[in-house]
Parts: C-alpha cells; structure tokens; sequence
C-alpha cells in the first residue's frame, strides 16, 4: 500500500491511458478473485489451448 | 511450458532468483499469455552453480540459435554472460542478471513480494516496480501491458 504522504505522484502517461479504455475490466476483477497461483494455472490453461489451436491449424496445412 | 517442474527444479536446487515478465503479471492480476519465464538470477558464484544443477539435465540451448552449436551451459558461461534466452526440455526461460530500469537480484529483492505457485515460495517482483521496469523496457509491444497493470494497480487500491 502506498503511503500517500510520502509517495511521488504516479507518473500518468497519455500513451498508457490510451489503451485503458480497451481492456475488459471484468476479466481482469475475476482474475483478482483468485490466488496468484490460481491466476498463473488460468494462464497455463490459455496456453495450452493457444497450442492446441496452432497444432490445429498446421494439422490443417492453415499454419507453415 | 512446465512451469512447476521448472520451478521445483530451481528451489530444489536453492537457487536465489526473483519472478519478472509476464509471469510476474499474471501473478499480480494480469490475463495475458505469456510463453516465456523471466527471472532475474542472483550473481554470486554460488547462486550461479546452484542455477547450473538445476537447469543442465533439461538440455538448455539457446533459444532460437542454430542447432549443433557448442554451447555449454556452465559456470563459465554464466559468468560471462549476463542475460540468456535459453529453451529447456521444460519450457523457455529468460535468466536475467539484470533488467533495464531494475538492476540486478540485489536491488530487485527488496521490490519483490513472496508468492506460492505450485505450492512452493517464491519471490515475485512486486506490481509497482513491474511497472517500473516494463516502462523503462520501452518496448511496444509492453503498452497495453503496461495499461492492464496499472488498471490492476487501481483496481486492488
């Protein structure tokens, strides 16, 4: 936790700001949900399926 | 990637390292896919022996180097090197000595917050100093990264 009397401002960048309104809040509240270990498992997940789907896809001559 | 066989290899062998990149991110809250892991290593002799015992039987190479070369991952290699991209037999990993905006293990340790993944202890860099280091990375490809931890930063107040 910051201490607000002593902490610098944080730093607000446009550039940053402008990739926030793209991102899906209610995804990243259910990832708070859970454990730091749960998170990564949930992670592990994705990236197995993201494997699966490009095995498919050379599988389908769709990938080189 | 085997992340728990990777590491329960490196605790195994007490090796001294801190979790950075986009593992580090999930850890915090992140819902990115990451196909690598990053840690920074500790730089001592003894450290890098113990990292050498727990990454040589899983055929470290370097990643994305033409095969047949004559790399040896040892104490010497470590040693003269400072950062590696290495596949193993269990995933790829990033071993960093030391990261832009963030130094080495020693000035890292003390931003680092103690995790359990896999049921073991493990020192993940805390979500303000991530911040800190994927910024001063400058990389592109980081942005909307960046955005997701801050959003994360707001979001656990």
């Amino acid at each position: 936790m910051r201490d607000s009397k002593t902490a610098e401002p944080v730093y607000v960048d446009p550039v940053i700001e402008a990739y926030k309104p793209g991102l899906d809040v209610t995804l990243l509240r259910e990832s708070l949900k859970r454990t730091p270990h749960q998170r990564v498992m949930a992670m592990l997940s994705m990236l197995e399926l993201v494997e699966e789907a490009r095995q498919a896809g050379k599988r389908a001559g769709l990938r080189p | 990637m085997d992340l728990g066989r990777l590491l329960a290899e490196l605790q195994r062998a007490k090796v001294e390292f801190i979790i950075v990149g986009g593992v580090a991110a999930n850890v915090h809250g992140s819902v990115r896919v990451t196909v690598d892991f990053d840690v920074v290593y500790r730089r001592t002799p003894e450290n890098m022996t113990r990292l050498v015992e727990a990454l040589a039987s899983h055929e470290p190479y370097l990643r994305g180097a033409p095969a047949g070369l004559p790399f040896r991952f040892d104490l010497r290699t470590l040693s003269h090197g400072l950062n590696f991209t290495l596949s193993t037999a269990l995933g790829d990993i990033d071993l960093l000595g030391e990261i832009t905006g963030g130094g080495g293990y020693d000035r890292l340790v003390s931003r680092s917050t103690e995790v359990e993944l896999f049921g073991l202890p493990c020192l993940c860099l805390d979500l303000d100093k991530l911040i800190d280091v994927k910024r001063a990375a400058g990389r592109p490809k980081d942005l909307e990264a960046i955005a997701e931890l801050e959003k994360l930063r707001t979001m656990k107040g």
